[in-house]
Formats: C-alpha cells, sequence, structure tokens
C-alpha cells in the first residue's frame, strides 16, 4: 500500500480549519441567537421546538406521545446503532437504502415542521 | 513495511500519524466531517467555559443573566452567539459525518465498535443541544423542558426517576435548572471529549479507508 | 518455588482487587440512583392560597405566580391546574373566545375545560378548594376534584 507524508493532510486542515472558523464567526457576527420571550411576560400562545427537534414536534401533532416521541425515535437510534449488522445481514445496497429512507423522510418531516410552524402560521 | 510510527509509540503519534494510505488524505474523500465536528467542539469548549462566568443556573436567575450576556457585557454577545452557532454547525458536521461514513461503507469490520462510539457521540451531541437550548431559560424553554419531562415519564419503570436525573423539576415558564446545567456544562462534554479522543485513537488503529 | 508461590498470590490480589472494585461498583448503584434522583430539596409546594377572593368573578381568574385558575359561579368556587393534559405545557384561558388553548401541540379547550380540538386526551384537572374561616380559600393542587364539584 502506497504511503503519503502526513504533513500534506496536516496543511489542508489547518485550511480548512481556518475557513471554518471565519464562516462560524461571520454566521455569529451576522444572526445574532434568539433570546425567546421572557419567563415573566404574559404566557405565549405558541412555541416553537428548536429545529432539531421539528420533525419530533410535527409527530407529536398526530401520533400518541408514547410512539412519536418514544418508539420512533428509539427505533431510529438502534437502527443506526445496529447498521453495520443490519447491512451484513440484509447487504450494504438496500442498508444504504433503508439509512437514506431515514434521512429522507426526518428532512420531510423538518420540512413540514417549517412549513407548519414558521411560514404558514 | 513497518510504518515509522511504530518506533515512536507516544500518544500522539497514534492520534496522528506521520504517514497516511495514499488517498485518504483527500478533501473530497471525508470533506474534514469529523475534523470539523471536533473544531467545533473545541469552540464550544471555550466559548461555554467563557460564559459559564457570567450565566445563571436556575429558574428565576437564568433568562436575566442570559439577557446580561446579550446586552450589558462587553464580548457576552457575541460569545453567545458563537457558542449557538459553533452548536448547530457541530450537530449538522456530526450528521453530515455519519452519512460520509456510511456512504464510503466506513462501519465494515474491523470498524463496528468505532461506528458504535461514533453513533453514540450523536445522540450525546443532540442532548447537548438541547440543554443548552433548555439553558436559555424562556419561556419557549419551560414549554421544551417541560413536554421533555412528560415524554420522559412515559417510559415504564425508569422513565420518572430517569426524568428527575437529567432534568430535575424545570418550572414550566423557564426551563433551567442546576441539573441540566451540571449535565451540559460538565457531565456530557466530559462524556464527549473521552468518548472523541477513543474515537480518533481507533481510526488510527483500526486503518483508514481507501477510497472509492 | 517462591516465583510460582508469588504469582499465585499476586494473581489472588489481582482478583480480589477486580471483585472489590465490581462489588463497589455494584453496591454504589442504588445510592447513587436514590442520590441523583432525589426530590427532597425540592421547593414546590402543592398549596396555594388566595387571601383575598373578592375579585374572582364568573371569568376564569389566573391566582399570580401559580399554575392555578379559579373562577366563582351560582353554585360556589371551582379552581384548575392550567396544565395541558397531552404533554403538560401550560394553557391559559382566552376570554374574547372563551378557550383554553395550549402553545406547544396546539390543543384547545372548551369553557370548562374540556378537550375541544388537537391532542389533548383529558379535560384540564380540576383541584379542591378550602375556605378559610376569614374567607381566604387555599387550593389543594395534589387533590383532584370532579368538574361539578363547588365550594361555597
Amino acid at each position: 500500500m502506497d504511503r503519503v507524508p502526513g504533513r500534506q493532510l496536516w496543511q489542508k486542515e489547518g485550511i480548512a480549519s481556518v475557513l471554518f472558523l471565519a464562516a462560524t464567526i461571520i454566521l455569529a457576527l451576522m444572526l445574532p441567537a434568539a433570546v425567546g420571550t421572557s419567563p415573566q411576560a404574559p404566557a405565549a400562545t405558541h412555541t416553537i421546538a428548536p429545529w432539531i427537534f421539528g420533525p419530533i414536534q410535527v409527530l407529536l401533532l398526530y401520533l400518541p406521545p408514547w410512539l412519536g416521541a418514544v418508539l420512533l425515535p428509539l427505533a431510529a437510534i438502534i437502527f443506526l446503532l445496529g447498521y453495520p449488522w443490519i447491512s451484513k445481514a440484509i447487504g450494504s445496497a438496500a442498508a444504504r437504502g433503508l439509512f437514506f429512507s431515514l434521512l429522507v423522510v426526518s428532512a420531510l418531516l423538518l420540512l413540514w415542521f417549517m412549513v407548519k410552524e414558521y411560514w404558514w402560521r | 513495511m513497518t510504518p515509522k510510527v511504530s518506533k515512536q509509540a507516544n500518544f500522539f503519534t497514534h492520534l496522528r500519524a506521520h504517514t497516511l494510505p495514499a488517498g485518504a488524505d483527500s478533501v473530497w474523500y471525508t470533506f474534514c466531517l469529523g475534523g470539523l465536528s471536533f473544531l467545533s467542539f473545541v469552540v464550544l469548549l471555550i466559548t461555554g467555559l467563557l460564559l459559564m462566568f457570567h450565566y445563571q443556573p436556575g429558574e428565576s436567575g437564568a433568562y436575566p443573566s442570559l439577557l446580561n450576556l446579550a446586552s450589558v457585557i462587553p464580548y457576552g454577545a457575541v460569545l453567545r452567539d458563537l457558542h449557538y452557532w459553533a452548536g448547530q454547525i457541530m450537530v449538522v458536521t456530526v450528521l453530515l459525518h455519519m452519512v460520509r461514513v456510511v456512504w464510503t461503507h466506513s462501519y465494515r469490520p474491523p470498524r463496528e465498535l468505532n461506528w458504535l462510539i461514533g453513533v453514540s457521540l450523536l445522540v450525546l451531541t443532540v442532548v447537548l443541544d438541547f440543554t443548552g437550548y433548555l439553558l436559555r431559560g424562556s419561556q419557549e424553554c419551560g414549554a421544551a423542558a417541560t413536554v421533555a419531562v412528560h415524554i420522559l415519564q412515559l417510559v415504564p419503570g425508569v422513565g420518572p426517576g430517569l426524568a428527575q436525573m437529567l432534568f430535575g423539576q424545570p418550572a414550566v415558564l423557564s426551563g433551567s435548572t442546576l441539573i441540566i446545567y451540571v449535565w451540559h456544562c460538565v457531565a456530557l462534554p466530559g462524556a464527549v471529549f473521552n468518548l472523541q479522543v477513543y474515537h480518533f485513537w481507533r481510526v488510527r488503529r483500526d486503518g483508514c479507508v481507501r477510497p472509492l | 518455588m517462591d516465583a510460582a508461590d508469588g504469582r499465585i498470590s499476586r494473581r489472588l490480589l489481582l482478583r480480589l482487587g477486580w471483585f472489590s472494585l465490581l462489588s463497589a461498583g455494584v453496591l454504589s448503584l442504588w445510592p447513587l440512583t436514590e442520590y441523583l434522583t432525589s426530590q427532597a430539596d425540592s421547593t414546590q409546594s402543592a398549596m396555594i392560597t388566595v387571601q383575598d377572593p373578592s375579585m374572582i368573578g364568573k371569568i376564569w381568574f389566573h391566582v399570580p405566580a401559580s399554575r392555578v385558575w379559579v373562577k366563582k359561579d351560582a353554585t360556589g368556587y371551582t379552581a384548575l391546574v392550567a396544565t395541558c393534559t397531552h404533554l403538560g405545557c401550560e394553557v391559559t384561558f382566552k376570554p374574547a373566545e372563551k378557550k383554553w388553548l395550549c402553545p406547544c401541540h396546539g390543543s384547545a379547550y372548551d369553557e370548562e375545560g374540556r378537550p375541544a380540538a388537537g391532542p389533548a386526551p383529558k379535560a384540564l384537572q380540576r383541584v379542591a378548594i378550602h375556605k378559610e374561616a376569614n374567607g381566604a380559600l387555599i387550593i389543594n393542587t395534589a387533590q383532584n376534584v370532579a368538574m361539578d364539584a363547588r365550594t361555597l
């Protein structure tokens, strides 16, 4: 097996780090993080989950909590943990298909959440 | 051919190789996603430590101290914004890193253990993101914490104890508790850091994957 | 022979060490769980007091700094806890719409707290009121009562 000096990787990583830090700083300077509603203020009539939990908030609107917020997320985590073995059992193409279906379903639920909670209301 | 690195068996050369398989250093192969996740984590550690000097956990103290950070304390706002964005970015890069690992089949033997550690790191990153959000102490966070507690309590047997252990008793209009603070600032980052170091060490031990 | 003896005793010591470490870990599991799940330092009280109930009328009145709302009709006082029966968010009464609305998952209840829309499975919980001799109301949020229960 050919081997190359690690120095090349170090240089590439250095460049990536600098670009990445610059992007993070620009993002932080341009878009301040929200502070939300004060606990002293009158009770809010509508609260929205942080975006990564959007898919779960959408599921909670339509499914019983034990299914939408316990069983389905748990099943997804177990699927991810068992992925190397699932891939061995059903073949890597089929497993990859399942994996990307999970991603697409989550992305669609996130989109649904965005439409319902941000744009539509 | 024995690689040079085995002669200098110190910890860092185990973490970082002097030489590596040709092609494994291609940016278009890994997109640096694992490394960028770690970099975000370092940014989060630094900004998080600095935020701790002014943040006050708890139902009544959290939101006022957050407003102080966001408005009157010099550089408080930019530190908080950096902490927030580095956190959001870390969730995304960890997720994309997992997609990349699936795409290049890098979970295959002998790397199953490292895959398990990686999934644990993903879950812990999401929990860190959530607990960080709750520490904001706003009404929305109170609602989120209350919903999380009620959901955990649905788990038969261990649920109520687990909810108390992880969240304490968050107020419905605040969400910040001392217990969440300790998890977010000490216990979870400590666990993530140790798992990350082990994760990187296993990458070296199991060997780089050749490009497709 | 010395070496063999030494090895055996060393191995025994090592095993003993592992065993004691393991048993110490197992034995500390329960105390650790009890420590971490304890609510003994909780400051939340089940009792809410309204010193002067004169401002309570036919429309739901929110007792400040609590989750309790009280109203008075022809048959007496009734109190409910404004906790959504879905996942525990705080609901608020909207007098204009005569509805209780939950901010989290869009549940709505009618004026009496019966579920009207959204994922809420049950009516808002009514709780017991005790009237003191001096006229003050003491609401016990830990004691559930039926929807038609009233305190004169």
